[in-house]
């Protein structure tokens, strides 16, 4: 067994120094989830890293990387409302394809408990965006949990979990990427020994689970009672109350409320401004623990809101202090922090900006006009992707007679000098349909579009069935390396090694014989080390009228060389 | 109290920043130290840039370095040095770097130039930072350049209390068999080196 299977299978309370995203696999582990599904994506993968570390005989739960986040959202319901405590995980932008699921699964009683852990990625260290996910606890009338640390994402997990059994709601626990990838020593709890239960608990007079029409008002007050009720139960620890002002430097009748990581910079400037502010931060930011911030409010003159991304916190509290005809001043950070992380060095400027009789102007630490040329990520050494798009330039003499779309994964990178090919992003699953987007009403450029193998599995059926259907007049150039690389090599019904199957080997899904089924008239198939054939292929798919499809394809080189590497070592030793 | 220390490695995918801080953190924990860091995951290890950062002390409350506060820069490779200098370094830092060079795509396509060793010495000079290159002629295998880079740290002694029998310990209880023996073998000859 490896070493971290083995740490998160001790029995006994142990502490470690550990990932935040690992510390949240030990919560899943002590709390008895039974059911856990994700998609891979930045900052949260090292959690599945973590489960599929504990040994398949000795896992008391179920784990899989589903094919897209709606799936997986979908398979953890199913198994709440058959009493199992269940949690799915994913990026920010997972959430926008979970979304249609949870927004619904939120009115009903998921029984045995259900956590969604969210990785927000503010800043947008690897993501297309910087959405604010928090917004979604909002519109979807669900509990929202915000750590600042890994020993915090491990306890929020854990109180997630029983606020979601309790009140029979999903919860989320909102990450963010330097909670998930930030370490530190963790004291952990014992593992729980219950005996393993199959029996079938779903009932639908547990319901309601049938949202008919007539019914959804109904659903919804429900749904809304219980966050009255969670926001009234007094068992549920909501806030934490940092550095009660005392001493010389008490700024008397100032205070600050926020959340999450923001919190402790806020608490590190102060530290180093050797300032003492009292700080309400709150673990529950939805819904909002009135009561603790009335109390708050009210014992104070100015209150600073510090929330990372929106204005969600601030507009909460200022409407609580005009409802309560409190004549508290509210203070908030300026425009230009709406957006990017609040770390140490954003706290200075808005600290100062607020009190700057308290708070010196930040000196300006780093070179003005560095002279490092940036790094971009780039294709690995022997890439498969990188021979195929030299490959494909060769067949397209002028670019000004093509269009190229792009879609998500390593491929994304051919954008990049010296190939630039993909002109355009959008989300997973997207290049055939804004590809025949663009090829209508065109008749001056054949539109190219590129996607990876478990995209396609993701959100491209539906899009490619689309563009045969109706037989678009676009070039579809599968970048298949069986895997899903840019996360972590995780597993696709390409690659034939799904985790869940056990050791033996999952039956793959060929891309071709799916296309074939789809009815697809024109498809190429080759190695994308074989340059020539892939230049003819695309020369023949972009004379052809219609819907063409090629199957570039080539393993994953990294994750190749690797395992060879991995087994010449083990060889020798 | 153990004084509150900032340290930021800096490098490139596949170069083992994240080995070289989860050794290092282990090893200051075994000396006492309070230790509260944060790696880059995801999109970096395509052959982009890594940090980690490793703070170190009481008085730590995230876990992310300032820009312009780092105490001491690792680096495994020249470009990365010298932007974590420029982003990271202040008057005094100290810097030890493996002088590994990898040309970004940036560089390859003629739209910039990779840096000379004069221009790292020459910002060292101006901020009054410490800088230290390292490298080995006769080192064949490149993965070992974090542990050379680490057994230069031990025997600067810029971290009180870090010894290279803690370091050897968490790499006995850290490294599986095949990686242990060449790993503890380097750390302990650069050692050596740095301290002749």
């Amino acid at each position: 067994m490896n070493a971290l299977g083995d740490s998160l299978l001790t029995k006994k309370p142990w502490s470690s120094l550990i990932m935040g995203n690992h510390a949240v696999a030990r919560a899943m582990l002590e709390s008895d989830t039974k059911v856990i599904c994700a998609y891979p994506g930045s900052p949260t993968p090292e959690i599945g890293e973590a489960l599929e570390s504990v040994p398949r005989n000795l896992r008391n739960f179920y784990f899989e990387y589903s094919l897209n986040e709606k799936i997986a959202s979908e398979i953890v319901f199913g198994a709440s409302i058959n009493g199992h405590l269940s949690a799915v995980f994913f990026k920010s932008v997972g959430l926008n394809v979970a979304s249609d699921a949870i927004i619904q699964m939120a009115m009903l009683e998921v029984i045995g408990g259900l956590v969604i852990v969210l990785g927000d990625d503010p800043g947008a260290f690897s993501s297309q965006n910087e959405q604010d996910n928090r917004h979604y606890s909002r519109l979807m009338y669900l509990p929202m949990f915000e750590p600042a640390t890994p020993r915090e994402a491990y306890e929020m997990y854990l109180k997630a979990a029983m606020v979601s059994q309790k009140y029979r709601v999903p919860v989320f626990l909102r990450l963010t990427t330097h909670v998930c990838h930030a370490y530190e020593v963790v004291s952990f709890g014992s593992l729980p020994e219950n005996p393993l239960s199959l029996e079938a608990r779903f009932d639908p007079q547990n319901g309601p689970y049938f949202p008919l029409v007539s019914q959804a008002m109904m659903h919804k007050t429900k749904l809304r009672d219980k966050l009255r009720h969670i926001q009234a139960d007094d068992k549920i620890e909501k806030v934490h109350h940092f550095n009660k002002a005392e001493g010389q430097f008490n700024l008397a009748g100032k205070g600050i409320i926020s959340a999450g990581l923001p919190a402790l910079s806020l608490y590190e400037t102060m530290s180093q401004a050797n300032r003492k502010l009292d700080i309400l931060k709150i673990s529950l930011t939805h819904p909002l623990p009135e009561k603790e911030i009335l109390a708050f409010l009210k014992s104070h003159e100015e209150v600073l809101v510090l929330e990372e991304l929106d204005r969600l916190l601030e507009g909460d509290i200022k409407i609580l202090c005009y409802d309560h005809k409190l004549s508290c001043k509210i203070l908030a950070k300026e425009d230009e922090f709406l957006q990017g992380e609040i770390t140490t060095g954003e706290a200075e400027k808005i600290l100062h900006h607020c009190w700057p009789n308290h708070f010196n102007k930040p000196e300006i630490q780093a070179e003005n006009q560095p002279t490092a040329p940036p790094r971009s990520a780039q294709m690995c050494p022997g890439c498969g992707h990188r021979s195929a798009f030299y490959a494909i330039k060769q067949a397209l003499p002028d670019q000004d007679t093509t269009f190229t779309v792009a879609g998500i994964g390593c491929h994304l990178m051919g954008h990049f000098d010296p190939l630039n090919l993909g002109q355009v992003l959008l989300c997973m699953g997207h290049a055939p349909s804004t590809a025949t987007g663009l090829s209508l009403f065109n008749n001056k450029r054949k539109v190219i579009a590129f996607m990876g193998d478990s995209t396609f599995f993701h959100s491209g059926l539906p899009a490619v069935a689309n563009a045969i259907l109706y037989d678009h007049n676009i070039t579809l150039v599968f970048m298949d390396n069986f895997t899903t690389a840019m996360t972590g090599h995780q597993a696709n019904p390409g690659s034939g090694e799904l985790i869940n199957i056990g050791d033996t080997k999952a039956s793959k899904i060929p891309i071709q014989k799916v296309l074939e089924s789809f009815g697809a008239k024109h498809i190429l198939t080759t190695d994308a080390y074989n340059q020539n054939k892939l230049t003819e292929a695309v020369k023949e798919s972009l004379e052809y009228k219609g819907f063409s499809a090629i199957i570039a394809r080539h393993p994953c080189m990294l994750k190749f060389t690797r395992e060879k590497q991995k087994q010449k070592a083990l060889k020798e030793a | 109290m153990k004084e509150g220390i900032n340290i930021f490695l800096a490098g490139m995918g596949g170069q083992g920043i994240a080995f070289l801080s989860r050794i290092l953190s282990e090893s200051l924990l075994k000396c006492g130290y309070r230790v509260f860091g944060c790696d880059t995951h995801g999109m970096s290890q395509r052959g982009g840039s890594v940090v980690s950062h490793l703070r170190i002390g009481d008085e730590v409350f995230t876990p992310i370095i300032s820009k312009g506060k780092a105490d001491i820069i690792l680096g495994l490779e020249r470009l990365e040095t010298l932007r974590a200098m420029e982003t990271m370094g202040k008057a005094g830092s100290k810097i030890i770097f493996y002088d590994a060079l990898f040309h970004p795509t940036s560089v390859r396509v003629n739209k910039a130039a990779y840096p000379e060793l004069t221009l790292l010495n020459g910002l060292a000079l101006k901020k009054s930072m410490m800088l230290n290159k390292v490298f080995v002629t006769e080192l064949a295998d490149s993965r070992l350049q974090n542990t050379i880079v680490l057994g230069h740290l031990i025997a600067s002694n810029w971290i009180p209390g870090l010894t290279i029998e803690s370091v050897l310990q968490v790499m006995d209880e850290m490294l599986p068999e095949y990686l242990k023996v060449k790993n503890v073998e380097w750390l302990k000859k650069s050692a050596l080196m740095a301290v002749k």
